[in-house]
Order: C-alpha cells, then sequence, then structure tokens
C-alpha cells in the first residue's frame, strides 16, 4: 500500500503509536506529516535504507493509512461497490488490490480489501474515506469501522522479511494467507503485502502492543527502520502512483486534473469484465477516452524536480509529478504525467535554472506496467474473438 | 452638498467599512453612509479577515492584532455541551472523546461543506449582472455533483446535517451557530446554504487581541486615511432608474450620486426600506435583541473559555419553532440565545429571532415596553437555566433592539443591475471585498 | 388472482421476445408505453396493482355517486404528447377548457379572475392603481413562466441551448427572472402587489400544494411553474376533462392498446434485472421473468432503485442524489356529495368555475408552520370543483359532487379515526367560509389523505407529499435522467417538476429509449 502525499499543513502532527520507536531510532530526524500522523523521512540515510530493503528486510509504520473492518451480510457487495476489488471473490486469506472510482470513473484513491474470515473483511485505503463509505452503506446490510486510530501497523518488506519474523518469532500464516491469530499473546492481524516488487508483510495489532513488537523485530529479527524517502524510491521503481502527487483524487480535482484508471497507469485494477462496481458504467459509457498517460522515466540529471516540464518533439506534453534519486540505476527515476499518445523514443525534461536547458528522460518498463499490458493485451484479444 | 462618487457603501459593520475601504484603495471614488445608530448588533467577535484583505489595507501598520475566537460552543439541555474549533482535526479528536460516532465523517462534513460552497454560489449578489446573472439556472444543466450540490443548498439545513450526521446534539450545535445569526430555521428552503458559509475558509470569527485597537475602529481609520467619503446619517431617498446613476437624498439634507450602491448587510438594506438580491439567509420581517450583562462578580463559562462563542438551544426543532414565531409576529417562547465575554468580562446575549413588529387579533403593533421586558426575561431565562447562579450574580442589564425600526414598505432590488445587498452572513468580510473588486471591475 | 398473474408467479418461467417493458402503469408509464408501441416496439406495460391509472380513477360513494379522484383538474398535460399519441382521436375531451376562478376571502369579498390568465387583468376592480398593478404583475410573471418552461422540464438538455436561451432574453426579463430565482412569494409579492385582494389571491395561488411557506426562499418560482403549463393552447389555464381525470387515463390506456402495448394489470414486479451494465429484464416475486433490451421505470425512485435495482448496482453519487427528503407537509382531497344545493342561475354559473378560499397571508404562514409541526392548520387553501355541474356526464338529479383539495396539512404516516375527523373538520371549516351552511347539505363524505393513497399503491407516503422547492425539483429530475444504466429509463414521480398529470416525463423517457434502440443500443 501506497502512502498518500504529504499534507500540505502540517501543524502538529499527531503521534502514531510507533512513534516512540521510531523517533528512538531516527538518527536523522526529519519528519513529516501525513494524514496528520508523523512520518519520518529518513532514519540513517536514504540510500542505506534502501539497500537493506531491496536486499534484506525493514520495517515501516503503516499506522498514517486508513484502515477499516468491514462486516455485515452484505460486506462482500459493500467493498464490491465501493471499490474495484473483487471483494466478492476473495476467499478467507485472500486480499486484492482495487481503486476507489467516482460514478464517472475517475479515480479517487487506491485501495485494498482482504478477506480475514467469512463474515470480516479489511479495507485498506491511503486517504480516510469514512463519508463515501457511509454512502456506501446506505442501504445495505454493511458497515465500516474506522481502526486506524485503535490499531497500530507494520509493514516487513524486503527478500529478508520471512526470515525475520522467524527471527523475531512472529511467522503468522500472513506470509501467505490475511488471517488473524495471537501471536506471542498479542491478537495481529497478518496479511501478505506488495511493495510494489518487494514482497512483504503487514502487521496489524492493538496500539497498546506496538512498542513490544517494533522492539521484538528490531532486536531479535535484526531489521531496521525505513523511511518515506527510501519508500519513494522503490515506489516509482515499482510503478506504483502516489495519491495526490501523480494524480490527484477526482474528489478534489478540477476536470482537467481528473484521471481514469488507463490514465495512471492500473488499467489492470478496473476491468470491465469483472462484477459490478462504482463507477463502471461511467468507464464503459460516459468516460471520454484516455487523453492522459502517466509514465516512468530515467533521467539523466540529478537536478530534476517535481513540477518540471516535459517535452516531446519540442512541445511541452506534461511535467513530471514525482521522483526520486535511484541508488540500483544510478540516475534519477520520476513519474510524469503526459499526454497521449505515448512517445516511445521518449522526453526532454527541462532543468531548473541556472543551468537552462533541456535533459533526456528514457521510459523504463516497472513491475506495474507489466501487469497493465498483460491486461490490455488480453483485452484486446477478447475484443478480437467478439468480433 | 453633493458628491458624486463610484461606489456608495451603505451600513455600518465590519464588512461595510472593509468594502469601502477596499474600494477607495482600488482607486475608486466611494462614500460611505453609517446610521448613528447601527442596524446590526456589534459583537465583541467579528467576521474573520482573510489575508487578501489585510494585505490590501495593511492592517499591521495598525497595530491591529486580531486572534481567532477559541471555540463555538453550544449549551444543550441537562448540562450537555458540544463545542467545535476551527481545526477540523481537533474538533474531530473532541468529538471522539465525548463518545460522538459522528467523528468518523467530521473532517469530510467540513471538508464537503467547503466544497458546496464552490460548487454553488447562489448568491445572486456575486455572479455576473444581466442575462449573464441568470447562469444560476445553469447549475440544472451541470453533472450530478452539481446537481446534487443545488439540491442540498436549495434544501433545509437540517437535511443536510441528516445527510451526513447521526447525533442530535452534533447537529443541533452546527445548526445553531450556521442559522441564528439570521434567524432562519432548520427546515426552511435555502437553509442548506447556510453550511458551506458558516464552514468558508473565511468564516471563523475573531476577536481583537490584547492591546490591540478594535477591529472596527482601526477600518474607520483606514477608511478616513484612504480618502472615504463617510458619513453618519440616514438615508433619505435613494431615487434612480435601474442601472443608471443613483441619486442618495441624506436625512442631512445632503445629496449624493452613485454609480453602485452596495448594502454591506440585509440588515443594512432593510433599514433603509430595500430587500431582495439576498441569499436565502437574508430573512426578512426580523429584529435582533441584544442584552448586555453586567456581572456582580466575573465567571468563567461552564466549557471552553471567555474567547467562545456560545449558543443556547434545546434541539434542532427549536430553530424552526422560534422561527415561525417571528413569521407569525410574534415572541418565541425559547429564542435561541447567542452570547459571548466582552472583554470588560460583561455578556453580550443576543437572539436573532425576534419579529419586525407584533401580529395581535390580525393587526400589526410595533415593540412596547413590554415587548422588550419580555424578550430580556426571556433571553435572562435561558442564559440562568444553562449557567449556574448567573441570577443573582446580575448588577445590571442594558438592552438594545436592532432592526425593528425598518420600514413597513421596502422595495425589492430589482436583478441587481447596480444597486446590491451582501447577503453574506459568516464570511461577509471576504464576500464584501470581492464584490466590490467584482463591481468595479464591471463583472 | 387474474389469470396473468397466474401465468407469471411460478418460478422459472422466462419469456422473451419482447423489446421493451414499462414498470407501472401509471400516467406517465401509459405515455412512455404508447409512444414505444407506436414506434412499432413489442411493449408490455405491468401494472402493479389491479388497475392501470396510478391511483387517478373513478370511485363511487356508498349511494352509487360517481366521482373522479386522483386528480381535479389538468394544466400541464405536455400538447406535443397529446398530439404524438393522437389523444383527441382516443376520446380525450374537456368539459371545461378555462375554468374561471373566484377566489373567496376571510372577509366575505371575493374576486373573478378570468381562465385565460392573459386577460386575468383586466378584471373589473374598484381601486384601478392595484388593478394596474395586478395587471402588470400577470404579464410579467406569464412572461418569465414562458420563458422558464425548459427549466421545468425534467430532462438534462443541453447547456449550450440553454446558455443561448437566457442570453437571448430581453435585458427586462433576465432581470426580473434574476429576481424570481432565489425570491420568496412575499418577496415577488410585496414588491409588485403591495396590499390587496391580489396579494392573497396569489399567495394562496402560490403556495397552493407547495412544500414550502410562501415566506421561504425559492417559492415564487412554484407559481411561475404553475403557470407554464398550457391547456389547449392557452397558458396557465386549467381544464377539466369530460369524465375527469380518470378518462385522461381511460385515452390513454386507449392509445396504448391501438398501439399493441399488452398492458398486464396486477404483475408486481420485484426486481429490474441488470446484466453487463445493462438492463435486461424484470422478475416477479414468484421468480418467473420476462427479458427485453429496453426498460423504463414509471414507478417512484425509490421503489425502482432502491428496491427494483438495489443498492449495490448504484452508483453512491447517484443514489445520494436522488433520494432527497420529502417536505413533512402534504396536500388532503376531499370528496362530498351534497343535496338540496340552490338551482338559480348564480349558483350554477359558479358551479362551473374552480373557487378558491384564500386565508390572509399571515395566516397562510402559520398554516405552513403548524403543519410542518404536524398539527392541524386553522386555515387552510382549499381548491373546490363541482365535477357534476362541469360535467354532465358526472351529474346526478338529486345530489351534486364536490371535489375539493386542501393544503397544507401535516403529513401523516398513518392517520387514526380521530386525526382523520380533525382534518375533515379543518376542510369543512374552511369551506363554510364561503360556502355557509354547506356542512348541513352533505350526504356523503370521502376523505383522501397522502397515506391512503401511498397505502393503496403501496408505496411510501413520502412519494405523495408536497415537493421541495421547484429549482429543487428540476435538480432531483435532472439527476434521475443521470442514471447510465444501459437500456434502463426512469419516469417515475420524481422526473416531474410540480405535482399533477402531465406526461412530459413519461415521452422524454420513452423518446431517449427509442433513440437508443435506433441506435442499436449502447456498444
Amino acid at each position: 500500500m501506497i502512502f498518500p502525499a504529504d499534507d500540505v499543513i502540517a501543524d502538529n502532527p499527531r503521534a502514531s503509536p510507533l512513534y516512540a520507536a521510531a523517533a528512538a531510532a531516527n538518527d536523522a530526524n526529519v519528519w513529516t506529516s501525513v494524514n496528520g500522523w508523523a512520518v519520518a523521512r529518513v532514519f540513517t540515510s536514504v540510500e542505506k535504507e534502501y539497500k537493506a530493503a531491496k536486499d534484506g528486510a525493514a520495517i515501516a509504520d503503516l499506522g498514517p493509512l486508513s484502515r477499516y473492518a468491514v462486516r455485515g451480510g452484505d460486506a462482500a457487495l459493500f467493498l464490491s461497490r465501493v471499490t474495484t476489488a473483487p471483494a466478492a471473490r476473495l476467499d478467507p486469506g485472500d486480499s486484492a488490490r482495487g481503486l476507489m472510482l467516482d460514478y464517472e470513473g475517475g479515480v479517487i484513491d487506491l485501495a485494498e480489501v482482504s478477506r480475514l474470515s467469512d463474515d470480516l473483511f479489511l479495507l485498506t485505503t491511503p486517504t480516510p474515506h469514512a463519508r463515501r463509505l457511509q454512502l456506501a452503506a446506505r442501504g445495505l446490510d454493511a458497515g465500516a469501522e474506522d481502526i486506524s486510530e485503535a490499531v497500530a501497523a507494520l509493514g516487513v518488506f524486503g527478500p529478508g522479511a520471512g526470515e525475520a519474523l522467524t527471527a523475531a518469532g512472529m511467522k503468522t500464516p500472513g506470509h501467505e494467507v490475511a488471517s488473524s491469530a495471537m501471536v506471542r499473546g498479542v491478537e495481529t492481524a497478518a496479511r501478505p503485502m506488495q511493495f510494489g516488487a518487494l514482497p512483504g508483510v503487514e502487521l496489524i495489532f492493538p496500539a497498546d502492543e506496538a512498542l513490544t513488537v517494533w522492539e521484538r523485530l528490531v532486536r531479535r529479527g535484526g531489521v531496521g527502520p525505513i523511511g518515506l524517502d527510501a519508500l519513494e524510491t522503490l515506489r516509482i521503481e515499482s510503478g506504483a502512483p502516489r495519491p495526490g502527487v501523480d494524480f490527484i483524487s477526482a474528489d478534489h480535482a478540477r476536470a482537467s486534473g481528473r484521471r481514469t484508471p488507463a490514465e495512471i497507469g492500473l488499467p489492470h485494477l478496473a476491468p470491465l469484465d469483472r462484477g459490478w462496481y462504482n463507477g463502471r458504467r461511467g468507464l464503459r459509457y460516459t468516460a471520454p477516452k484516455p487523453t492522459r498517460a502517466l509514465v516512468t522515466l530515467l533521467i539523466d540529471d540529478d537536478r530534476s524536480a517535481p513540477g518540471a516540464a516535459v517535452f516531446s518533439g519540442g512541445k511541452a506534453v506534461g511535467r513530471i509529478t514525482s521522483c526520486a534519486w535511484s541508488p540500483t540505476a544510478k540516475r534519477v527515476i520520476a513519474f510524469a504525467d503526459v499526454s497521449r499518445p505515448i512517445d516511445g523514443k521518449g522526453y526532454e525534461i527541462s532543468v531548473p535554472p541556472p543551468a537552462e536547458g533541456n535533459v533526456p528522460g528514457k521510459l523504463f518498463e516497472t513491475a506495474e506496467n507489466i501487469l497493465a499490458r498483460a491486461y490490455l493485451a488480453a483485452q484486446a484479444s477478447a475484443t478480437d474473438s467478439r468480433s | 452638498m453633493t458628491g458624486t462618487v463610484e461606489i456608495l457603501i451603505i451600513g455600518g459593520g465590519e464588512a461595510a467599512y472593509c468594502a469601502a475601504a477596499a474600494a477607495a484603495r482600488a482607486g475608486a471614488a466611494t462614500a460611505l453612509v453609517a446610521r448613528k445608530k447601527s442596524e446590526c448588533a456589534p459583537s465583541p467577535s467579528s467576521c474573520h479577515v482573510p489575508n487578501f484583505v489585510w494585505r490590501r489595507l495593511d492592517l499591521q501598520e495598525y497595530g491591529l492584532s486580531l486572534e481567532p475566537v477559541s471555540a463555538l460552543v453550544t449549551l444543550l439541555p441537562n448540562g450537555e455541551t458540544v463545542a467545535s474549533s476551527a481545526s477540523a482535526r481537533d474538533t474531530k479528536a473532541a468529538l471522539a472523546e465525548t463518545g460522538k460516532h459522528d467523528h468518523v465523517v467530521w473532517t469530510e462534513f467540513v471538508e464537503d461543506m467547503k466544497k458546496l460552497g464552490r460548487d454553488v454560489h447562489l448568491s445572486p449578489a456575486v455572479g455576473g449582472s444581466g442575462a449573464a446573472k441568470m447562469n444560476k439556472l445553469a447549475y440544472l444543466y451541470g453533472g450530478l455533483d452539481v446537481l446534487s450540490a443545488l439540491g442540498q443548498v436549495t434544501g433545509g439545513c437540517a437535511d443536510l446535517l441528516d445527510d451526513y450526521l447521526a447525533d442530535e446534539g452534533l447537529k443541533a450545535h452546527v445548526a445553531a451557530h450556521a442559522l441564528s445569526p439570521a434567524g432562519v430555521g432548520a427546515s426552511e428552503a435555502g437553509g442548506g446554504a447556510s453550511l458551506p458559509e458558516l464552514f468558508s475558509e473565511d468564516a471563523w470569527r475573531v476577536r481583537a487581541g490584547k492591546d490591540s485597537p478594535q477591529l472596527i475602529k482601526t477600518l474607520q481609520t483606514i477608511c478616513k486615511d484612504s480618502g472615504v467619503d463617510c458619513r453618519e446619517d440616514d438615508i433619505a431617498d435613494i431615487a434612480g432608474e435601474s442601472g443608471r446613476m443613483q441619486t442618495v437624498t441624506l436625512a442631512g439634507g445632503d445629496k449624493l450620486k452613485a454609480r453602485y450602491i452596495l448594502f454591506a448587510s440585509p440588515e443594512a438594506a432593510a433599514v433603509n426600506g430595500y430587500y431582495g438580491d439576498a441569499a436565502p439567509l437574508a430573512a426578512r420581517g426580523r429584529a435582533t435583541a441584544q442584552l448586555r450583562i453586567k456581572l456582580k462578580k466575573p465567571f468563567a463559562p461552564p466549557v471552553a473559555d471567555e474567547k467562545a462563542v456560545f449558543q443556547i438551544i434545546d434541539d434542532l426543532a427549536d430553530l424552526q419553532a422560534a422561527s415561525d414565531a417571528v413569521a407569525d409576529g410574534a415572541l418565541p417562547d425559547k429564542p435561541p440565545v447567542a452570547f459571548e465575554f466582552a472583554e470588560n468580562g460583561d455578556i453580550i446575549a443576543r437572539t436573532s429571532y425576534c419579529p419586525k413588529a407584533f401580529r395581535e387579533d390580525d393587526e400589526w403593533r410595533g415593540w412596547t415596553g413590554q415587548d422588550r421586558q419580555a424578550v430580556t426575561k426571556r433571553i435572562m431565562d435561558r442564559l440562568s437555566d444553562r449557567i449556574d447562579g448567573l441570577s443573582v450574580n446580575v448588577r445590571k442589564t442594558d438592552f438594545k433592539l436592532y432592526g425593528a425600526d425598518a420600514p413597513e414598505h421596502d422595495r425589492f432590488v430589482n436583478g441587481g443591475e447596480n444597486i446590491f445587498i451582501l447577503p453574506n452572513r459568516h464570511n461577509a468580510i471576504a464576500e464584501a471585498v470581492k464584490l466590490v473588486d467584482k463591481v468595479l471591475s464591471g463583472e | 388472482m387474474s389469470e396473468t398473474q397466474g401465468q407469471y408467479q411460478f418460478a422459472g418461467r422466462i419469456e422473451g421476445g419482447i423489446d421493451a417493458i414499462v414498470v407501472g402503469a401509471g400516467f406517465n408509464g401509459l405515455v412512455a408505453a404508447a409512444y414505444l408501441g407506436r414506434a412499432g416496439l413489442k411493449t408490455i406495460l405491468l401494472g402493479a396493482s389491479a388497475d392501470v391509472g396510478g391511483g387517478v380513477k373513478e370511485r363511487t360513494f356508498a349511494s352509487g355517486l360517481k366521482y373522479p379522484d386522483g386528480e381535479h383538474l389538468v394544466s400541464h398535460l405536455d400538447p406535443v404528447m397529446i398530439e404524438d399519441l393522437d389523444l383527441y382521436r382516443f376520446g380525450l375531451s374537456y368539459a371545461a377548457r378555462r375554468l374561471d376562478t373566484v377566489y373567496f376571502f376571510e372577509d366575505g369579498q371575493s374576486l373573478h379572475l378570468s381562465g385565460d390568465l392573459l386577460r386575468a387583468g383586466g378584471v373589473e376592480y374598484e381601486d384601478e392603481d392595484e388593478r394596474a398593478a395586478f395587471a402588470k404583475f400577470m404579464e410579467e410573471a406569464l412572461e418569465a413562466a414562458a420563458f422558464l418552461r425548459p427549466v421545468f422540464e425534467p430532462v438534462g438538455g443541453d447547456a449550450k441551448a440553454f446558455d443561448k436561451l437566457i442570453r437571448s432574453a430581453p435585458a427586462g426579463l433576465a432581470a426580473r427572472i434574476n429576481q424570481y430565482l432565489l425570491a420568496s412569494v412575499d418577496d415577488v409579492l410585496d414588491a409588485g402587489l403591495p396590499s390587496g385582494l391580489f396579494k392573497t389571491a396569489m399567495t394562496s395561488e402560490a403556495a397552493f400544494r407547495a412544500g414550502a411557506a410562501p415566506n421561504e426562499p425559492f417559492s415564487f418560482m412554484e407559481l411561475l411553474r404553475r403557470w407554464s403549463g398550457e391547456v389547449s393552447g392557452l397558458q396557465g389555464a386549467l381544464a377539466f376533462p369530460e369524465g375527469g381525470a380518470p378518462a385522461v387515463i381511460d385515452a390513454l390506456r386507449r392509445a396504448a392498446q391501438a398501439a399493441k402495448v399488452d398492458i398486464r394489470e396486477a404483475v408486481p414486479v420485484s426486481s429490474i434485472l441488470i446484466e453487463k451494465d445493462r438492463a435486461a429484464g424484470v422478475e416477479f416475486e414468484g421468480g418467473g421473468q420476462l427479458r427485453a433490451p429496453l426498460i423504463i421505470a414509471a414507478c417512484n425512485a425509490d421503489r425502482a432503485f432502491q428496491r427494483m435495482i438495489g443498492p449495490a448496482e448504484l452508483d453512491l453519487e447517484f443514489q445520494r442524489a436522488l433520494l432527497a427528503p420529502a417536505p413533512k407537509i402534504a396536500p388532503a382531497s376531499v370528496h362530498l356529495a351534497l343535496s338540496g344545493v340552490a338551482r338559480d342561475e348564480k349558483t350554477e354559473e359558479n358551479m362551473r368555475r374552480r373557487l378558491v378560499y384564500a386565508p390572509p397571508p399571515a395566516k397562510l404562514r402559520r398554516a405552513f408552520a403548524e403543519a410542518r409541526a404536524g398539527d392541524i392548520p386553522e386555515d387552510l387553501i382549499v381548491e373546490t370543483i363541482f365535477p357534476g355541474a362541469l360535467d354532465g356526464g358526472l351529474a346526478s338529479d338529486s345530489l351534486q359532487t364536490l371535489s375539493a383539495i386542501a393544503h397544507p396539512l401535516p403529513f401523516d404516516l398513518e392517520a387514526d379515526e380521530k386525526r382523520r375527523e380533525a382534518i375533515q373538520n379543518a376542510i369543512f371549516s374552511n369551506l363554510e367560509k364561503f360556502a355557509p351552511e354547506i356542512t348541513g347539505r352533505i350526504e356523503e363524505t370521502a376523505l383522501r389523505l397522502a397515506a391512503d393513497r401511498a397505502g393503496e399503491a403501496g408505496e411510501k407516503p413520502s412519494v405523495f407529499a408536497a415537493r421541495g422547492p421547484v429549482i429543487r425539483q428540476a435538480a432531483l429530475a435532472r439527476a434521475a435522467a443521470a442514471g447510465n444504466i444501459g437500456g434502463f429509463y426512469f419516469c417515475g414521480p420524481e422526473a416531474q417538476v410540480g405535482a399533477g398529470l402531465s406526461g412530459l416525463a413519461g415521452r422524454i423517457a420513452a423518446k431517449r429509449a427509442l433513440k437508443e434502440s435506433r441506435r442499436g443500443g449502447f456498444s
């Protein structure tokens, strides 16, 4: 699950249950605010944290994300309505990614749905959606309880996540399937998660136990914390757009800023041939043909910044929405919101003064691109066979 | 003496002086006429001064410092209280603490109300002139969200609150603060429009800080410094065809010719015999009673502090019952009462739920001394019910009535060609200055 | 149980080969079905109850005397629909085309206005200034009402065309419409008709059957809506169809049958089937199905969307926009059979008019406040007609029928005997104000409340409550048309702006459905 944009006004962010632990482990002391919670951007150094996650394992406080426990006879129907995730098809233990769309098919937010048991689902979203969930429950036997404040959440990322958990004595079935269990006397929900291409596990447990669990993982599991900046690099590498940064929620965007799933590179998360969800008819009938695209670029210059103009054939076609230094590629990697069609040859990105001019940006493929392409190919062949 | 001005502002509140100063600073020949006795009940707090107005008028150069009121508080029966603060997040936390389940949607409710104000702007004072002003009807051709928003602002305040909130106390709290300045009921059509106004960025009330001059005094000084022709007089007559130069005769005999006339509040228009061109919250035929209560010894409010704005009602239905009584020309049995603390510790209590005139046996009659006593008693009863020991702590009360002297027959502003009435209550200063800008730029 | 009903109640039976299904056999359902049938579509009209017309029907008193129930006058019958469906050929005719109105006032005075509103300003009146002000007011209001007609239509429409329209308005008219848009009845009348009987009459006219009191914002638009309709080419006129409103239903029914519409009664639909984002058919309680690519729902929005389609298939934004709470006020109608009514010429003449008791504005305001608070007001607007006098076919030798609609009354979910009696007495006492001693002549009484109609139709009473501000209704109607389920169209009461028989919503839904079917549906 992806963090949403930092808060614009970040006065006096709240301390999450893991704050004390995170603050103690924080040498760099660079913080920001997300959904009103304090989030560490850097703990030691971005590069170190990045490497640890890539090669071993790292833990992150996922408390600022919004979490809802969804119960009721129509819980699956409710989730299938409010998100594009196929909740009704999930067996206990399954998880699925999806989007929240408005009735015209504009993307409001990302969403993840896990079925913990027959009658209990867990919905995770980057930003809070209490009102939308309140509306969605109208007429249905279902309710979403906001548990964000009551729980602490930890993500353990990287290829060594499983080992670290085992070493900490916290290995649960949550590696493979979403489940809830008593772990060391603490009621814990765990579910497998992907952070881009990185495998991981998300642990959710009562806020009171936050520090115990963190300590156990750090001491026995031998993992270090990872901050938002390093996560940002991992995120862009994997091709996952960040709400509020790479696209603006359809709830807040002006007409020109609204994006459909295809326009943020996630058409596979809102397939037209699966059960109904809010916005599907909008996508099918009324949404205009995609005119924008979110592309990932490798840029040969380390001064690029969000907002920089992107050119194609001498014409301005869009702007950089987010970027980060990739220690792997030794280049800046960036998301750019550009007009369609995508220029396969690449783009030029303006460089801020004093060194005015443009530098080349090359498209690179991400895990998300591959999924999208596979989906579109399947769609195309389905259409062919029909006609 | 006669004079010719580009814009004439009529009214005596903060919004009037802000509008006049802004117009003068924009280079327009400006005059302001305020009555000797203000038509608006002055209160210890005033409407928020948005940054763009602050910068335009260089308020810091006058040693002014304003601080936001600490909270909006509603004192409900049986000791129940509800409070909200400028920060939606803090309010949400406070609501959660008091066990009100609605805290989960509070921040989004506030956000949605702000958005509603941006989506649909019904106030006819703003939005072009002539045929272009009919663009309010164009909302009917908008998307589902605009249609939905239009339905919400044209409906009652209670309907809109029901759509989001479940807690009766919280709904009563929001409605009281949204509606009581205008004396409107919770079921009345158009009351929904009060919520986007209440939650707009420019609505949170402010008080002069310690050692700061009063906002209104500062604004008067700025008006003088900026060359505004300020007069204290009554308007005797406004003559002129719609869309043409208006000739304004003052009670003192002076005449002013003005290209545009802006009434700075519905009250300012009403006392001068004008109405219309105002949004739903410009309820007509109402008066406001204000009671200044000097105390024997100072006391602290039951919740929050002296810098909060308080409302007293029993429930949502109170507002409608009071509004209905007023429309019927009677005094409500239980008028909703708002109160604040003055700098010197006095309680300034007020109710906008007073009739302009009374109807008895199908005849209308004006206010009498008995009516004044009756309102005073009802306000005191409400206060005493919520504040322990108040009745024995009162040294002196001072009663004032505002808006009851409006003439019987008034003129309906005709489509607003060049006479405007500022309808806003909660974000009056921001709207007044924006309106002046629009008028002067000919939009 | 009818034969048709039996056919559809057993599970598993699926009938196909149908082009279109109209759910709900009320006025708009009949209109929509007739349109589809005439276009050559094999159309089935499904009524939930045993008779078509949605409560507009002929009833009989215990004595056997007949009276038309439902609506008692028509003012907005869609002229395009009448012509398209050839309703005159199918028996529509008017017994009276432009009913004059006589307003009665508390102090015993009365005011007689021509049924041709354009001439109403020419009324003889003692005070020439007041009359001139009234004439000017009528002229201006009628001009604005005619201009605003497209605004009261229940369709999304075209923003550009509308923009052009408002820009084409003369400056004076534009200014007036700006004035009218948000104004209350009081606002406008205080300015235009400062005093006198005209003001009282027009206040009642504007507040009649409205959900908001005349001092509430937006309430003036209701009067413009009322006057935006036309009957046989006459703007704002009121007509009494021969045989009453039920005869209009009969004409429509014949038109639909002539268009080969298969009308099936007493077959309540339990759900509308949606497959691949398109309407696919309907399902009956017993499990049987009818399948068709076009479905038009002519029942109320709550039933059509919340119950038949189900919330799980609705866009949240749509569901929220559609389900606005109704005002807590409703009109009630009462039908009386009177004996010993005088037969003199003057009485006979008056009985061929529309008689309205118009309470003083101040008392009317109080009445709205009381009704909203759940109390029965003392003062009511009472609109009265004498069906037997207007239409010889409905007359009886010994008894005279009277049909009255009273407003504003509290919106009751249920009314017990005591409450009914209180409501009835309130209506009678207001009737007495202009027809003294009428209560002594009453032989039979039939009181019809919103709750009665709801109970009969199996609907929520709120469907029969007064409607909110016109501008809000228009927003709602347009929202209702915005649902984007392929092949599904809605023309229930929420799709119509204002009360009364119109058929515009049915026509528009059918036209949109036909356009889609000709295009070959959504791809």
